[in-house]
């Protein structure tokens, strides 16, 4: 019977990652495609601040006056699922957040090295396509609501036929569409930290379109709270 | 009937010659048009007499003060000739500058450097006004690093006597440079070099990956550059004498790409603190105190990425890129907000994936990095005539140009099959010149500070 209903809980939640990248893919074909017009008003998409509210309520949304002076616009008021959650409110290493500095993270190893593998993007994209990205991230969401002290860094990264400093940028939204979809599925927000590299860390340095392609990425670093 | 042949064949003779000659003006015109030049004609000449220094050595100094005034944007030099040299051998100075022999070659300026006896004298002599301007003499050290330095000193003196106005010989460009790490991740650091690329030295030594080195001014020896030491990419100052950063902007998150007004009070920035978009930022900044209050966040857009900006020269505007409408172009906005986002005014309308703009010290231009049939390409955006026009041409992805203080120049990278290295070039002469080509990729570059200041 706890086979059955795990089973069921598995569907469940590959089913509502295939929702809602489906949904993104729908509606987003393409970079550019994205950021028409048709998608930004597209109102299925939002949802509000408020449905955001992390699990212990460790950290909210309410925080921007205490750090910056935030625009008022009605439109950044909601965010959509293509968009990530802020970052949590103290950085690794900084007092308060309990945790070191992200140098302090290492590769995934052992049996979290099948778990915490590196993720790809199609060109241009920076969502989540694939069964096998999708079970990956629906394993890194069950292991990380298991295990509240371990936290881990996701990088955005790029390959090199994009703009240098763009790129850097858009790394953001790579790593920002990870960290999203894992929360979504029931993550603390302050335990996945995310950081840019835009094309400035490639592991594959060929030219073809397979080393693109592995460059394209999300990659995962860990650190295990004791 | 043959009279009447005669005179038709003699009129259609005579417009086909007035044709023909209509059409040789009209060459004649364009001719003239396009070889009008803003470069000013200049024979240079290194003598040298009892120098104290080996020849190899002399001819080293030469090529330094031959770059300088090759690529200054304002000199051409003119083809080495055995006759002229001769002539400046003299020392009956009367003899040396014959105002008729000069003119005869077109020459406007002679630029006659000597070496002797360990010392650098330089003189210059104006065809226009037949008068003679000498220098003061410089001592050479014998090490070339260090007489380099004493060359750039002595063209921009030249340079600003004949167009007084400053040369940049004297600048340094400071950039990132990428290297393999023993980890199988990529390490940077920044670098600092002469213009020319000569005088290479690594500023940072932080074991970490550091990019977009940016000076406060051409008089400070501080710099704004971005480091991932911490993990996330933070913004950091660092003096070009220590070499390791302080963090300047405490707040949450990703932070990239710094610029900083020329006023030196503000610093705008890229970060996904709000909600994890790449938005625009500015900071109220006090080189002496750092930061100053919180970051103002200036620009959002939904489901959009902010990058890359840049202030004008009154530090009221910032030029920066978004892909809010679709493909990356380069957009106006007010550098201070009421708290609702400003509307900002398009730019870049030619091209599509516009990247990396930078405004010109004087406030007329904007260069950028535009995809032009397939590679990226350096383009200007001139202010005054509303008109984007392109600079570069040729293979290589050209992104990052940087203005010089004098607003003709610019430093840029380029990456081909050998790599990604730095150029220079100017508005008024349309090579590139290469300037590193070592290991490691080279990127980032920006104008730093004058070396005859420190």
């Amino acid at each position: 019977m706890k086979k059955y209903t795990s089973l069921v809980n598995t569907l469940c939640l590959c089913a509502s990652l295939l929702f809602i990248t489906s949904c993104e893919k729908n509606k987003s074909g393409t970079w550019d495609d994205n950021n028409s017009t048709a998608s930004k008003s597209d109102a299925n998409s939002w949802i509000n601040e408020s449905d955001l509210q992390s699990a212990d309520g460790k950290d909210s949304f309410a925080f921007a006056d205490e750090e910056f002076m935030p625009l008022r616009d009605d439109d950044l008021k909601t965010l959509s699922f293509n968009e990530g959650f802020p970052q949590p409110k103290f950085g690794p290493g900084e007092a308060g957040s309990g945790i070191p500095g992200l140098q302090h993270f290492r590769e995934p190893a052992g049996i979290l090295s099948e778990i915490f593998r590196n993720v790809y993007f199609n060109t241009d994209e920076h969502v989540i396509r694939g069964k096998e990205n999708l079970t990956l991230i629906y394993k890194m969401s069950a292991y990380l609501k298991e295990h509240p002290n371990t936290y881990i860094e996701v990088q955005g990264h790029c390959d090199e036929r994009g703009l240098e400093e763009y790129n850097q940028a858009l790394g953001i939204r790579r790593a920002q569409h990870v960290r999203t979809l894992l929360i979504q599925h029931g993550v603390d927000l302050n335990q996945i930290h995310t950081t840019s590299f835009g094309k400035e860390q490639p592991v594959a340095l060929g030219h073809t379109p397979q080393d693109w392609a592995q460059n394209r990425r999300a990659h995962f670093k860990i650190y295990e709270k004791n | 009937m043959r009279k009447t042949i005669f005179l038709i064949l003699f009129s259609l003779l005579c417009s086909s010659q007035s044709f023909l000659y209509s059409a040789f003006e009209a060459q004649e015109i364009r001719v003239t048009l396009s070889t009008e030049s803003p470069l000013t004609p200049v024979y240079l000449t290194l003598a040298s007499e009892n120098p104290g220094f080996s020849q190899s050595y002399i001819d080293s100094l030469k090529a330094v003060l031959n770059f300088d005034f090759s690529y200054n944007g304002e000199t051409q030099l003119l083809s080495i000739d055995s006759e002229k040299e001769k002539l400046l051998q003299r020392c009956d100075q009367q003899t040396a500058f014959t105002p008729a022999y000069w003119k005869a070659g077109g020459i406007q300026y002679v630029i006659k450097a000597m070496v002797q006896e360990k010392k650098l004298s330089a003189m210059i002599y104006c065809l226009q006004e037949d008068k003679i301007k000498r220098f003061q003499e410089i001592p050479l050290s014998g090490s070339l690093d260090k007489d380099r330095k004493q060359i750039h000193k002595l063209a921009d003196g030249i340079h600003k006597a004949i167009f007084q106005k400053e040369g940049i010989a004297s600048y340094q460009i400071l950039y990132s440079q990428q290297k393999p790490r023993k980890d199988k991740e990529w390490g940077s650091e920044i670098w600092e070099c002469d213009w020319d690329g000569a005088n290479k030295r690594q500023v940072t030594k932080e074991n970490s990956y550091s990019i977009n080195p940016i000076i406060l001014s051409s008089t400070s020896d501080q710099f704004l550059y971005v480091s991932y030491k911490l993990g996330q990419p933070k913004i950091f100052l660092s003096s070009l004498q220590k070499g390791e950063g302080k963090r300047v902007i405490h707040l949450r998150g990703n932070q990239l790409l710094p610029a900083i007004s020329p006023q030196k009070n503000q610093i705008a920035f890229i970060c996904d603190a709000a909600n994890g978009r790449a938005d625009l930022f500015v900071q109220a900044f006090d080189p002496s105190k750092g930061a100053v209050g919180k970051p103002i966040q200036l620009f959002s857009y939904p489901e959009s990425v902010q990058a890359s900006p840049t202030f004008s020269p009154d530090g009221k505007k910032i030029a920066f890129v978004s892909d809010k409408d679709g493909s990356p172009r380069i957009y106006l906005i007010p550098s201070t907000t009421t708290g609702k986002r400003s509307i900002p005014t398009l730019l870049s309308k030619t091209n599509r994936e516009n990247s990396c703009p930078s405004w010109s010290p004087d406030g007329k231009k904007i260069a950028y990095s535009a995809k032009t049939n397939g590679v990226r390409q350096i383009w200007i955006y001139d202010f005054e005539k509303g008109q984007e026009s392109q600079l570069t041409t040729g293979p290589g992805n050209k992104e990052n140009p940087e203005w010089a203080p004098n607003s003709l120049h610019l430093v840029f990278n380029s990456v081909d099959d050998e790599g990604s290295n730095l150029y220079i070039m100017n508005l008024h002469q349309a090579k590139p010149i290469k300037i590193t080509d070592g290991e490691g990729k080279s990127h980032y570059p920006s104008w730093g500070r004058k070396s005859n200041q420190f």
